[in-house]
């Protein structure tokens, strides 16, 4: 049961800043608290109870107890009959599949009609800083924009402002219609609402940038802590990709030295890690290291460089790549002819005689006179 | 040029003589006591023939010293060798060195001809080597096929492209063609640069030189690799980077005596006549028609007290000759393109010659001038 002083200070935030705590001391808060006309009669500690309860876990037992998943007792649970359906018979949703016209949808998957990006998937993009990983995800929606004008497609930033963004638009101006998210606009209030709001939403294709930095700011901002807040975001993408069908794209960082950053939650629940590098002479590539859409063009480098304000791939230099693996195949297949002819002209019976002299093994005894 | 016909010929021999491959472990290799005298090693139960570049390759892998080896054979104990090989090949299989090989065997003379560690084996396949040749012809205009090089288990393709590169301010002869050649040794392919000079119609075949290519693994990767630089050297119309510069220095360079006689002895011996007082004559003939200043210059080292049958390598390239680096090249590449009266066991060995003399990164007399400071 909730109680009359507390409804009363639920009651001044609901009014003050739209059901939110704002970030600051509490002690600070409180004495704006006192002098607001619902402020009359309650205690410090009260106030300080109610803003625990609105901000959600923030002090490390709290965080313990809500993030812990402690598994119940397997005798407390009510006995239950476990669904068990033959693939064949399970109920599937309707795939959408977003295209960029480009290359690129080869990569993304690899099933009919010309791959493309797959709703219900949640994809990791990764790569150094300054690799480009914005920029050719900026691209990849503002390509689907282009080609599929229906398609709802979102760009969540938390790192970039309106600023930064106006530098990119400068350099990019195919991304002027790409619908787009500030968080940054939430950070005082309504952080964590905004980022539900956006991942469980109208939109099928969105892009989050980044994963890191958002786990960072609920952790710096809010309190949370870092496991906890790792794990709420991951859940949610994986909610909204695989219960709600959207294709979600998380941009996550990698060290210099090519590690990963990041929760191998993260790793292991994905449908795809496309990896995004700098290659020889420092052109950049994309290849995906996973990809459960598009298993055989893992590992293929796309060379792309910038012209004309969008992100273009290098034809030649795939085709050749394909020609290549090509004839590796071709080569393959002929080295073990040549084997079979080798085996068939110096290890068949014809040759093997047992009346030549029988091959010495090395030993203290097996010596050689040196005449003098 | 050749001919597709010619070109179709070519290719079939190169794929009928492809060299056969086997991987192997080190430890399948069994030695008998004659094994490098009788020529042969067991493979799985079977007794196999193997040439001595097999036991020297073999030898080499287990990092005996080749002088050594050489030296057992000459002094005819090739039954030390024989065990040293086994004892090292016995220590090294236990102690981590069980490495993966690749045995190499000449199908028409029926025996091993040779041994390479199975991370070193970079070939493609003949005619894998032929289909790229056919699509740098199909992908650049103007590009032909100057000759094919067909012998010793290596096969070399020649490509050329028509157009015409002058550098008058080295000379008004100097006037090229240049291309690449695809080479496949039993182990190796490669790309060297190739360049043909227009006034005497001689090719030159030259690895080393900036753009050279050698196939690092023979996958995806390494093929890729491969066609990448195909395409790279295509772009800059085939002229090596450093080409200009080299030639400058090689027509500025006298040759020494050291340089000459390298290549009159490449030349020399590489003539075959089954008479031997004909033979001698053909090579006098050679030597005075091709390399005049040769017998000029040894008979100025014997008139300044010196025998110069008795100088060291070192001492011979030293002293000057008439002819520059570039004519000497010139000379050797020449032979290599053109029939002459004499027959030679492999004339396009000549070719290669010339191109690695001009692709030496230093000219033993370079530096010369500066000897009289």
């Amino acid at each position: 049961m909730t109680g009359k002083k507390e409804v009363q200070v639920r009651k001044y935030f609901s009014q003050e800043f739209g059901g939110e705590v704002p970030t600051g001391k509490v002690l600070d808060l409180f004495q704006n608290f006192q002098t607001h006309p619902l402020g009359e009669g309650i205690s410090y500690s009260l106030f300080n109870g109610v803003i625990k309860k609105l901000r959600g876990p923030q002090t490390p037992a709290d965080v313990t107890q809500t993030s812990r998943v402690v598994a119940t007792p397997a005798a407390a649970v009510k006995d239950f009959e476990l669904e068990i359906v033959e693939i064949g018979n399970m109920q599937f949703p309707d795939f959408k599949c977003f295209k960029t016209d480009t290359l690129l949808d080869k990569l993304f998957s690899d099933h009919d009609g010309g791959g493309g990006i797959y709703g219900g998937t949640a994809n990791i993009v990764i790569g150094e800083s300054g690799v480009g990983k914005s920029t050719v995800m900026l691209d990849v929606l503002a390509k689907i924009k282009s080609n599929q004008p229906a398609a709802k497609i979102l760009y969540i930033s938390s790192e970039m402002t309106r600023n930064d963004l106006f530098f990119y638009y400068s350099k990019m101006p195919i991304i002027a219609e790409v619908p787009t998210l500030l968080l940054m606009d939430y950070i005082q209030t309504g952080f964590v609402k905004a980022i539900e709001k956006a991942l469980t939403g109208e939109h099928d294709v969105i892009l989050i940038d980044s994963h890191q930095d958002i786990i960072v700011k609920l952790k710096d901002v809010l309190g949370w802590k870092s496991t906890y807040a790792e794990a709420w975001l991951t859940n949610l993408v994986i909610k909204a990709a695989d219960g709600m069908g959207k294709s979600i794209f998380c941009i996550q960082h990698m060290t210099k030295g090519g590690t990963y950053v990041g929760s191998t939650y993260l790793k292991h629940a994905t449908t795809s890690m496309m990896e995004i590098k700098f290659g020889p002479g420092n052109r950049r590539y994309l290849e995906f290291t996973k990809n459960r859409r598009g298993g055989s063009l893992v590992n293929k480098p796309l060379f792309f460089s910038m012209a004309d304000g969008q992100v273009v791939y290098d034809q030649a230099s795939w085709d050749l790549q394909i020609r290549a693996e090509d004839v590796a195949h071709t080569e393959e297949a002929r080295r073990e002819e040549l084997e079979s002819e080798f085996d068939a002209l110096f290890l068949s019976a014809t040759l093997a005689t047992s009346s030549v002299e029988e091959p010495t093994e090395f030993t203290e005894e097996n010596k050689v006179e040196v005449e003098q | 040029m050749l001919s597709q016909a010619q070109f179709n010929e070519a290719k079939l021999a190169a794929i009928n003589t492809e060299p056969l491959t086997k991987p192997v472990m080190l430890s399948e290799i069994k030695l008998s006591d004659n094994s490098q005298k009788d020529g042969f090693i067991h493979l799985n139960d079977s007794r196999v023939p193997a040439s001595g570049a097999f036991f020297k390759q073999l030898a080499s892998l287990l990092n005996i010293n080749q002088t050594l080896n050489s030296k057992f054979e000459k002094n005819g104990d090739a039954a030390i060798g024989n065990k040293l090989i086994g004892a090292v090949k016995h220590y090294t299989e236990n102690r981590g060195g069980d490495v993966p090989l690749m045995m190499v065997a000449n199908r028409d003379h029926r025996e091993i001809t040779g041994i390479v560690k199975a991370d070193k084996f970079a070939r493609i396949s003949n005619e894998t080597l032929f289909k790229t040749a056919e699509g740098i012809l199909n992908e650049v205009p103007d590009m032909h096929i100057e000759s094919i090089d067909n012998g010793n288990g290596t096969s070399r393709i020649n490509l050329i492209h028509t157009s015409e590169v002058g550098f008058e301010r080295i000379g008004p002869d100097e006037v090229f063609r240049f291309g690449v050649s695809l080479v496949n040794s039993p182990t190796q392919t490669q790309v060297d640069d190739f360049f043909y000079r227009l006034v005497c119609a001689n090719g030159a075949v030259a690895k080393d030189m900036t753009a050279a290519f050698q196939l690092k693994q023979a996958n995806a990767t390494g093929i890729a690799e491969l066609f990448q630089s195909l395409k790279a050297y295509g772009k800059t119309g085939f002229v090596p980077r450093a080409f200009a510069d080299r030639l400058e220095r090689a027509t500025g360079t006298r040759a020494s005596l050291q340089e000459v006689q390298r290549a009159v002895d490449s030349v020399v011996g590489n003539l075959k006549h089954e008479d031997p007082e004909m033979r001698r004559r053909l090579q006098e003939s050679v030597v005075d028609n091709h390399f005049p200043m040769y017998k000029s210059t040894m008979a100025r080292v014997f008139n300044a007290g010196h025998n110069p049958d008795f100088l060291t390598d070192k001492q011979k390239s030293f002293v000057k000759t008439g002819m520059s680096v570039w004519d000497l090249v010139n000379e050797l590449t020449w032979l290599g393109s053109h029939n002459t009266i004499e027959e030679y066991e492999n004339r396009a060995r000549f070719k290669a010659a010339g191109g690695s003399l001009f692709a030496k990164s230093n000219y033993d007399l370079e530096a010369a001038q500066f000897a009289t400071i």
